[in-house]
């Protein structure tokens, strides 16, 4: 009865090897967030509790801001378009996305890339392209019977179609692990198409319909390009920043307002953190993969959503392509090439769009690795949840922060001349940094979405097999992972292509992007040199998807036998 | 007939759990303790396990049977407490330290790996000569029946098959510990029953110690050296499977392993209790006082039909209701009021012609009479 | 193997876009202007400079002019800047304020007119040319619709224009703050808000950047774009049918300006942009552009500017619209910016 008779001992577990790689990688993910996020966010959000001098001056800022009818007027009119575009957006987007994941539809290739297009082109190309169609000049101008598409109609329209790839990368994610023997047991219970939607498929989403709601609002929210362009008169939270920041150079103000932009990062996180509590990992080991047998009376429809939507973006597109020829919109309506020679219109010429092919390749080459290994760590670094929890947070909040706000933190964190890292300001490296950081949140959300549907005993089967983590991580996660990490890298590269806000402060004479460039012409009246621009990104953004298709489609070929059935 | 799983637990003073022999014990457990937050999945559990023995831990969901085998392998560490494994104190090792191959229900096999290559993961990442992994895996793989299958992937193989790699994957290390986290829920009734025996002569051919979970009784007396029966954190009892069938240590145990009339009643005097107006012989009623109130549990083989069993008590019963299965048979009898089920084989359901609404004396021997404390006594 | 192809195809143009060290030693002094300057006119503006100073290279950092001021600010613990040659005077004055531009008194800057250098000495900026703000009149537009030319501020009053004026936002744009300067310096405080009340009931949106107006005029989405001349002369040079109107009723200006920024590692360098950039050689350079130059002497070349433009200018002290800055922008803001969408 020794055992008995002593005390227990409480049990300190000592770490192991694997413990600690796991802790090191959430550490550095913890490290590169809070050197590329917090300090400078933190050294800009200082500012909103200081006035022009840098005096502290508590609330002052905000109680200012409360006061003020026309920003808080902004802050409805930005959650009401926000919840709209989501309300839109997402019903949309799953519709496409379950096509593209559950359904025998033909052209799911073709799909799939189309339903991809908008985020390679710049977030102007839509707006650009509404303004021929609906424009008081418009060529449908009378569809809107005396509407106006400046303001609320046309940025709605706009981000629906901007915040639709993430939606759909996320959603198809979500989808894509279905557990076919979850759909049998269904058929077999003689439970309902609607019944089976309702009790097996949506619950299984619920997750990815949680992520792409959050991440669709918060783009929609924090957006500042669109609004610009195409909102006309009407004040939103992102123009807002832009109204205090560069028109006022109010950087107390443009703080302010950037804190209150924040808000939905928290939000997102919380609900985030609801949505994990009830996703359980749909897809084990022993999961059957769900093949989509052909039935048309589902495939049918499913096909014709995704065609209409197809044939807008395509449509939209196509309206900007014929803007780019055209000589001078709209009275001069015959076509040229001479808006290709941007050398006419911008001293950087053809520079600035193989800059943009740097930056998004480095941002591309590094952000994917590092956002799917850090995602890695959050998930399975199980003996400091704590550490894990806080990194997560951070890894959710730059969704939410406006790149305006990030690229000015950018300047006052790295251009101090304190800053040890200040060697990166000027360069390529600063560009590629704050893409990684700025986009660095969607590429999370799908990392983990893909991480939670692997089995999570693989880890505890390497552990009892004596194999280092980082072995089974390289040998067995990445594999499976790979169409996903590559969805990744190329979000942040066609991100990297196209972004502007962030990077207009950044930028040095000779790094100036292709995005940056095209915003420089569509403010000197050249529309048709802008667009031109916008579909040179897009081409180039296409190219590179292209590319990833075709890589798609040998890593399918040569895992065929272990990812169908 | 009610399922006395989901009547009310034994009092806690029924728990007679003998502390192990720890001396020359292989694995041993003591003291352990683990909690998520309020929930408390292990309550001070202390445990021993020889060398080279099949022990099944059993219970209904939720009992801490996995919570234990994880804190064994180390994979979800015990707040308190300490485990010793070949003389090694291990509580506070990480899984890889240890020394356990383990299966999973869900087999976690890497799906991007061929079965050859599942098998021979822990040997190639010793960095062994591939011609050396390649012969043990295809000896293991020979072991469990699939020499034949080594070059497919997990999806081309039945879920029977991917276990069996599975199983192969977990010994391949030589682990000293097997441990097997309910490795047959996931699968059909028939290829459960023959895996079980592969397994259990697999292991016997091995000597290797195993350690299984299940919530399946049938599996666990079919397979286990012993049983480690566990309730709500705690373990209710250790016994060889007979042991724990024949002399279930308390009320649950009684109740969760195998069928069990359970009634209400009230010791009489030293030989016997009452239950409702029926007074059956029991020879543990000496160990009550008289008026303590009880319950009784008799096994359904242990009501007997045969004319002859001679002393015991008699009861006169009606049948209600037959429930074939094959070569037994489950009876419905109502005696005084109290429902019973006996089991009989069906020769002797033939020979009776019992048919519902047939009389028939039964009898009851007092040694097969099982007494409990009743929890709910006080508040009668 | 498919690994091995497939990264070195990832790698191949990555590589290929590796910094590679520039090997010929740079023996010219690289300076760096950040500048709101038209992007049509740097490469003109860079050659001229550099033939005339030799052993400088002139390096453009150019955006509009909020991003660029937005930018100097920023960065005025650590300033990246040179010289500053193109830049709003407001946006000079601002930098002042804050002690971020280096005195010098290029040779020359006493020839220039006593409007075009800051009042400080030596001055710590120079102007180079002043542009004013104009109407962009959509003459397409105008047949369509049958609208009647403007002539006056006043006539913008007309409710034929209800829902067909853009405007800039001064809130956001340098821009719509010189127009509305305009209107306070010659009407005074209380007419200037009148008009403005009333200009709000024709006025169709208020844009973000002081181009946008001139631009959708000259697309015919609106009318009417209130901007700036040098945008409507560019538009109209590109073939957009646009009329440009300087009202006769008294315009705000604002003027481009100079200066050295405080912290600069190539002071000697800027010393000589500076000269460069006041004398008439320059004068004549802006000319060719502008129709107002710092140096009374010099004729400028540029076309489709109304006669006696000079005499329209209206009485702007740019001192005190600087101070007053924040009052104007809170008073427009409160009286018209809540208007959350534009009217049909």
């Amino acid at each position: 009865m020794t055992a008995a008779a002593r005390a227990a001992q409480r049990v300190r577990p000592v770490r192991s090897t694997d413990d600690v790689v796991l802790i090191a990688v959430v550490a550095l993910g913890g490290l590169f967030l809070a050197v590329a996020l917090a300090a400078p966010l933190g050294a800009l959000l200082a500012k909103s509790f200081q006035d022009e001098a840098g005096r502290f001056v508590g609330l002052a800022n905000y109680i200012r801001y409360v006061e003020t009818p026309a920003l808080l007027g902004s802050l409805w009119n930005s959650l009401w378009v926000a919840a709209l575009t989501t309300a839109i957006v997402l019903p949309l987007a799953f519709g496409y996305a379950y096509a593209l994941t559950r359904s025998a539809m033909p052209g799911k290739a073709f799909f799939r890339a189309i339903a991809l297009l908008p985020i390679l082109a710049p977030s102007l190309l839509p707006a650009l392209a509404l303004i021929y169609l609906f424009g008081n000049q418009g060529m449908l101008k009378p569809l809107l019977m005396g509407g106006t598409i400046y303001g609320p109609a046309g940025i709605i329209v706009s981000e629906v179609f901007y915040c639709f790839p993430p939606a759909v990368l996320i959603l198809a994610t979500a989808l894509s692990g279905a557990d076919a023997r979850l759909y049998e047991a269904a058929e077999a219970l003689r439970a309902s198409r609607i019944r089976v939607m309702r009790t097996v498929t949506l619950p299984a989403a619920r997750y990815g319909m949680v992520s792409a709601g959050f991440v669709v609002f918060t783009l929609v929210i924090t957006d500042f390009g669109i609004p610009k362009v195409i909102g006309g008169s009407f004040n939103v939270l992102a123009t807002d920043v832009y109204k205090q920041v560069v028109g006022q150079q109010n950087f107390q103000m443009g703080a302010v307002v950037g804190m209150v932009l924040l808000a939905p990062a928290v939000l997102a996180y919380l609900a985030d953190g609801w949505a994990r509590r009830r996703q359980t990992s749909s897809v084990s080991a022993r999961a059957v993969p769900y093949v989509a047998k052909r039935r048309p009376k589902r495939d049918g429809p499913l096909l014709l959503h995704c065609a209409v939507i197809a044939a807008l973006m395509l449509g939209l597109i196509g309206v900007a392509a014929w803007g780019s020829l055209i000589t001078f919109w709209p009275w001069n309506l015959s076509l040229t090439l001479a808006n290709y020679e941007f050398g006419r219109f911008d001293s950087a010429g053809w520079g600035s769009w193989w800059n943009s092919v740097t930056l998004a390749a480095w941002t591309a080459a590094i952000g994917a690795p590092l956002v799917f290994v850090f995602a890695y760590g959050m998930e399975k670094a199980k003996t400091v949840p704590a550490l894990a929890g806080i990194v997560r947070f951070a890894a959710t909040v730059p969704l939410a922060v406006p790149g305006l706000v990030l690229g000015i933190a950018y300047i006052f964190y790295f251009n101090a001349p304190a800053n040890p890292a200040g060697f990166l300001y000027g360069t390529t490296g600063i560009l590629v940094l704050n893409s990684i950081v700025h986009f660095y949140t969607v590429g999370h959300l799908a990392s983990v979405t893909a991480l939670k549907q692997l089995d999570p005993e693989f880890e505890s089967v390497a552990a009892s097999l004596k194999v280092p983590v980082w072995r089974s991580f390289l040998a067995v996660t990445v594999p499976i992972s790979l169409p996903v990490i590559l969805d990744v890298a190329i979000y942040l590269f066609v991100n990297a292509m196209t972004t502007v806000s962030a990077v207009v402060f950044l930028y040095a004479p000779d790094t100036k992007p292709a995005s940056v460039a095209l915003v420089q012409m569509d403010e000197a009246g050249q529309a048709s040199a802008a667009a031109a621009m916008a579909i040179t990104i897009l081409a180039t953004s296409a190219a590179v998807k292209a590319l990833h298709v075709w890589t798609d489609g040998v890593i399918a070929r040569r895992t065929q036998a272990w990812r169908s059935r | 007939m009610p399922d006395i799983a989901a009547a009310p637990r034994s009092d806690s003073a029924a728990r007679q759990v003998e502390a192990p022999p720890t001396a020359g014990a292989y694995l041993v457990a003591e003291r352990l303790t683990k909690r998520f937050g309020s929930f408390t999945a292990l309550d001070d559990v202390s445990l021993a396990i020889a060398r080279g023995e099949f022990v099944c831990f059993l219970g209904p969901s939720g009992c801490g049977k996995t919570t234990l085998l994880r804190a064994i392998a180390g994979l979800d560490p015990q707040d308190e407490g300490r485990i010793v494994q070949d003389g090694r104190d291990v509580s506070a090792l990480s899984p890889s330290r240890r020394d356990f191959g383990i299966v999973f229900q869900s087999y976690a096999l890497f799906p991007n790996m061929t079965v050859l290559a599942n098998v021979g993961y822990g040997l190639s990442a010793q960095g062994r000569r591939r011609s050396e992994v390649e012969t043990r895996a295809r000896a293991l793989l020979d072991l469990v029946g699939l020499a034949d299958q080594w070059w497919k992937y997990p999806a081309q193989l039945s879920g029977g098959q991917q276990q069996r790699v599975a199983l192969a994957r977990a010994i391949a290390m030589n682990p000293g510990l097997l441990l097997l986290d309910e490795p047959l829920s996931a699968l059909d009734a028939l290829v459960r029953v023959h895996l079980r025996a592969e397994i259990k002569s697999l292991q016997r051919r091995l000597g290797i110690t195993t350690i299984m979970v299940t919530h399946d009784q049938e599996e666990a007396l079919s397979v286990a050296d012993r049983i480690v029966v566990m309730n709500r954190g705690r373990i209710e009892q250790v016994g060889t499977p007979d042991e724990v069938y024949r002399t279930p240590a308390s009320f649950f145990v009684a109740g969760f392993v195998g069928h069990m009339n359970a009634l209400p009643g009230t010791v009489t005097d030293a030989g016997t209790v009452a239950v409702g107006r029926a007074l059956i012989a029991a020879d543990a009623a000496r160990d009550f006082p008289t008026g303590a109130a009880v319950q009784v549990c008799i096994r359904p083989e242990d009501i007997l039909v045969h004319p002859g069993a001679q002393n015991g008590t008699w009861l006169a019963t009606a049948v209600r209701g037959i429930e074939y299965l094959g070569s037994i048979a489950r009876v419905s009898l109502e005696a005084h009021g109290l429902p019973l089920v006996a089991e009989m084989s069906d020769a002797a359901l033939r020979s009776l012609g019992l048919v519902p609404g047939v009389s028939i004396t039964v009898s009851i021997a007092p040694s097969r009479v099982l007494l409990f404390p009743r929890a709910d006594a006080t508040k009668a | 193997m498919l690994r091995r192809p497939l990264l070195a195809a990832l790698a191949a143009p990555l590589l290929a876009t590796l910094p590679i060290a520039v090997a010929d030693a740079q023996q010219r002094t690289r300076l760096t202007v950040y500048t709101a300057l038209e992007n049509e006119q740097l490469p003109e503006f860079k050659r001229a400079a550099e033939a005339a100073l030799p052993g400088i290279e002139i390096v453009w950092v150019r955006d509009s002019t909020g991003i660029v001021t937005t930018r100097l600010l920023a960065e005025k613990e650590n300033p990246r800047a040179d010289v500053i040659w193109g830049l709003s005077v407001f946006s000079l004055q601002r930098l002042e304020q804050e002690n971020m531009l280096l005195p010098y008194t290029p040779s020359g800057a006493e020839a220039l007119r006593p409007q075009f250098r800051s009042s400080a000495s030596p001055t710590t900026w120079i102007g180079m040319d002043a542009f004013v703000s104009a109407v962009c009149f959509n003459t397409a537009v105008a047949r369509q619709r049958n609208l009647p030319t403007p002539s006056t501020w006043a006539d913008l009053l007309d409710p034929a224009y209800r829902g067909l004026i853009a405007m800039p936002n001064p809130a956001s744009s340098g821009t719509g703050l010189l127009t509305i300067a305009g209107w306070l310096g010659t009407m005074g405080e209380e007419q200037a808000w009148a008009f403005m009340t009333k200009l709000h009931e024709n006025v169709a949106v208020y844009t973000h950047s002081g181009s946008a107006p001139c631009n959708n005029a000259a697309r015919g989405e609106y009318a009417i774009g209130l901007s700036f001349d040098m945008r409507a002369v560019t538009l109209k040079n590109q073939g957009a049918p646009i009329e440009i109107i300087v009202p006769s009723d008294g315009v705000g200006f604002d003027l481009e300006g100079a200066a050295i920024v405080r912290g600069t590692r190539n002071e000697a360098a800027g010393r000589r942009l500076m000269d460069y950039a006041a004398s008439e050689a320059a004068m004549a350079l802006y000319g060719r552009y502008y129709a107002l130059l710092g140096h009374p002497g010099v004729t400028p070349s540029v076309q489709g500017y109304p006669a006696a433009f000079a005499e329209r200018l209206a009485k702007v002290d740019f001192g005190e619209v600087a101070t007053n800055r924040d009052r104007i922008l809170a008073e427009w803001s409160r009286r018209f910016d809540a208007k959350s969408a534009p009217r049909n």
